[in-house]
């Protein structure tokens, strides 16, 4: 499987090159080095299919149960961050985050759980915005806190 | 100017109130993160990167390199109490530390391990300050055909070192350096490998590609390991070493010292390779070799100096060459190259007091890292009880808001998001993303040069095997593939 898509992507970085122009080998082109690259990734991804045939392969640790619900949590927390953090603030958003990211199924009915995220979402306000002096866009709580 | 008077403009350097003070918190973070299993210091550089661009180009420096040889000194911690290492570089601490800590014997170990470290540190950095000026000197004469052969070299090594297929290696190398080449060719300023995205005109940004890489992978990673230790509760008493445990330390701690140094000069992973050359040699030579893997203190000694060594060692290549030896001086260079900066044979004559404080900062960081780990070890164990699930969540905050600060570009976050999803599963498949962030590092360097090269010689690669400095470049190069493949042959024979 990692053959064909090695494969593939260096026929892409090849055709690509090309297209950029490859000059000549006295006066390179912007594509030249390019093609060397896709050349090098074509026949190592070849050699590595080839190796992976001839050797019993071994088998990789699959994603799935508690990992992938994880997994999951994680990447959708750090979207909903790109998705909030210009429209609510830098507040808000860190809350939100924050919030998803420290739940726990087995500690959903425990006070720790809130605590932690109001306390991650004021240490970044201080760390960030106060400190560091970091801009972001202002959301509802900013301007209700700070009249801004 | 003579050695001393720079060293001592870099001691005025380091001593300026911000640049103390960033070597004073790297070197915290650096212990905090080796004494933390589950983070290293290559993931914490790149999550901190963002914030030392708020700071001088030479008190970032001294920031992130703090970070670096600070948790060479705080992952022998971990790999003595919890028989998890720290970081990659404490892996053999935990053969014999452990046992000691079993036997009731941490403290010895714990304190002979500072000890090490901050002598194999401290002479290294002597090292650096001459071998580096005279590395530098030689170096002066490269033209672009020996800087093309060297980062050739480079490349090759840390594929080589760091991967344990090179054919997979290979291709991270070659991701690498596509990924880089994505946005405007360096001669003609032409846009190129866009694919008609127009944000990608101004490429890839190194700290989305390194966080996302590092940082986010690590945090993926760990969420699907047991969060359960075997911790050791006894009371640590005794953290100075007895006379004769001292005395049976010195040999290894002085041999690993030099072994360390050179081993971290050759790009790829000297950090990681020295504490188990120091680890065979040490058990070579002992009267006793029957009781290493049972306790034996200089089975610790040997390995914890060996990779502090390494650690400032393979700072040489960086300032003399400018060539990265590892991943976390990889971070480094391209912190210097945001700032900048850029090091290699002409970097010690441009920026004296940039290169003079850093090394000055050294002493003071070793210093400071030895009083962190030997009075306030105490401190280092309450923390080992911190739980992932709460650490996790931070981290992943920090390195939210940290690539947003750089740009105030949303678009880096999801770049992040992309590439820690992807630096997930190329790590789960055994592709291990260090040569690819090498790579990305270096490419203009090796496109630039290459391309000279051949203009040079009106597009003959005879270039390259002409030159004496450049042809031994493309031998040793030449010579690792071989064994490489040599190698890969008699595993498939083995099978």
């Amino acid at each position: 499987m990692d053959t064909i898509i090695l494969s593939i992507f260096a026929i892409i970085i090849l055709l690509y090159s090309y297209k950029e122009g490859l000059g000549h080998i006295s006066e390179p082109s912007a594509g030249f080095f390019g093609f060397i690259v896709g050349i090098i990734l074509f026949i190592t991804s070849i050699l590595l299919g080839l190796s992976n045939f001839m050797k019993a392969t071994k088998q990789h640790s699959k994603l799935g149960g508690r990992g992938l619900l994880s997994f999951c949590k994680v990447i959708g927390a750090m979207i909903a961050y790109g998705i909030l953090l210009e429209r609510f603030g830098i507040l808000l958003t860190t809350f939100v985050t924050s919030l998803l990211l420290f739940a726990r199924k087995d500690d959903l009915t425990s006070f720790r759980w809130p605590l932690l995220t109001v306390i991650t979402t004021i240490g970044v306000y201080f760390v960030f915005v106060i400190f560091l002096k970091c801009h972001f866009p202002q959301g509802p709580i900013e301007r209700i806190l700070f009249n801004k | 100017m003579s050695t001393f008077d720079l060293l001592v403009l870099g001691f005025k350097v380091a001593g300026q109130p911000e640049n103390l003070l960033a070597c004073l918190v790297g070197v915290f973070i650096g212990t905090l993160v080796g004494v933390l299993p589950g983070i290293g210091p290559i993931a914490t550089m790149s999550i901190l990167l963002p914030i030392t661009f708020g700071l001088g180009s030479t008190a970032s420096i001294i920031m992130l390199a703090g970070i670096f040889y600070g948790a060479m000194y705080g992952g022998s911690t971990t790999s003595i109490l919890v028989n998890i290492p720290g970081e990659a570089a404490s892996v053999v601490t935990c053969i014999d530390g452990y046992q000691m800590a079993r036997q009731g014997r941490a403290g010895p170990a714990l304190g002979v391990s500072a000890i090490g470290s901050f002598i194999g540190g401290t002479v290294s950095v002597v090292g650096l300050m001459f071998f580096s000026q005279w590395l530098a000197a030689w170096a002066v004469r490269f033209g672009p055909a020996e800087y093309a052969a060297l980062m050739f070299f480079g490349l090759i090594a840390v594929v080589f070192l760091v991967q344990e297929s090179i054919s997979k290696g290979l291709i991270m190398m070659c991701l690498g350096l596509f990924l880089r080449m994505i946005g405007q060719d360096i001669t003609s300023g032409k846009p190129r490998f866009t694919f008609g995205i127009f944000q990608l005109q101004g490429g890839i940004d190194f700290l989305p590609l390194v966080m996302g890489l590092f940082g986010i992978s690590e945090v993926l990673i760990n969420l699907e390991k047991p969060e359960t230790r075997e911790f050791i509760s006894t009371k640590i008493k005794q953290i100075w070493p007895s006379f004769s445990d001292l005395k049976k330390c010195v040999g290894p701690i002085f041999r690993a010292t030099g072994l360390g140094f050179f081993l971290g000069l050759i790009p790829g992973g000297g950090v990681i390779t020295s504490p188990f050359f120091s680890y065979a040699l040490e058990k070579k030579l002992s009267k006793n070799p029957e009781d290493f893997g049972k306790g034996a203190i200089e089975g610790v000694a040997g390995p914890e100096t060996a990779n502090n060594a390494a650690s400032i060692s393979g700072f040489v290549p960086l300032f003399s060459l400018g060539i990265p030896a590892s991943v976390a001086i990889a971070l480094l260079l391209g912190a210097m190259m945001i700032h900048g900066v850029q090091p290699g044979p002409l970097f010690m004559q441009q920026k004296p007091e940039m290169f003079w404080g850093v090394v000055a900062s050294m002493y003071i960081g070793n210093l400071v890292c030895l009083i962190l780990n030997l009075p306030l070890i105490g401190v280092w164990v309450q923390l080992l009880r911190v739980p992932f699930r709460i650490l996790f969540p931070l981290i992943t905050i920090f390195c939210l808001i940290g690539v947003y600060t750089v740009n105030n570009n949303i678009l880096d976050v999801y770049l992040m998001v992309l590439f820690g999803v992807a630096g997930y599963f190329l790590r789960k498949r055994d592709y291990e993303p260090a040569p690819l962030a090498i790579a990305f590092v270096l490419e203009p360097l090796v496109e630039e040069n290459f391309r000279q090269a051949l203009a040079i010689s009106q597009g003959s690669f005879y270039i390259f095997v002409s030159r004496p400095i450049s042809c031994g470049f493309v031998i040793i190069s030449l010579l690792i593939i071989g064994i490489s493949i040599w190698k890969e042959i008699s595993k498939y024979k083995s099978h």
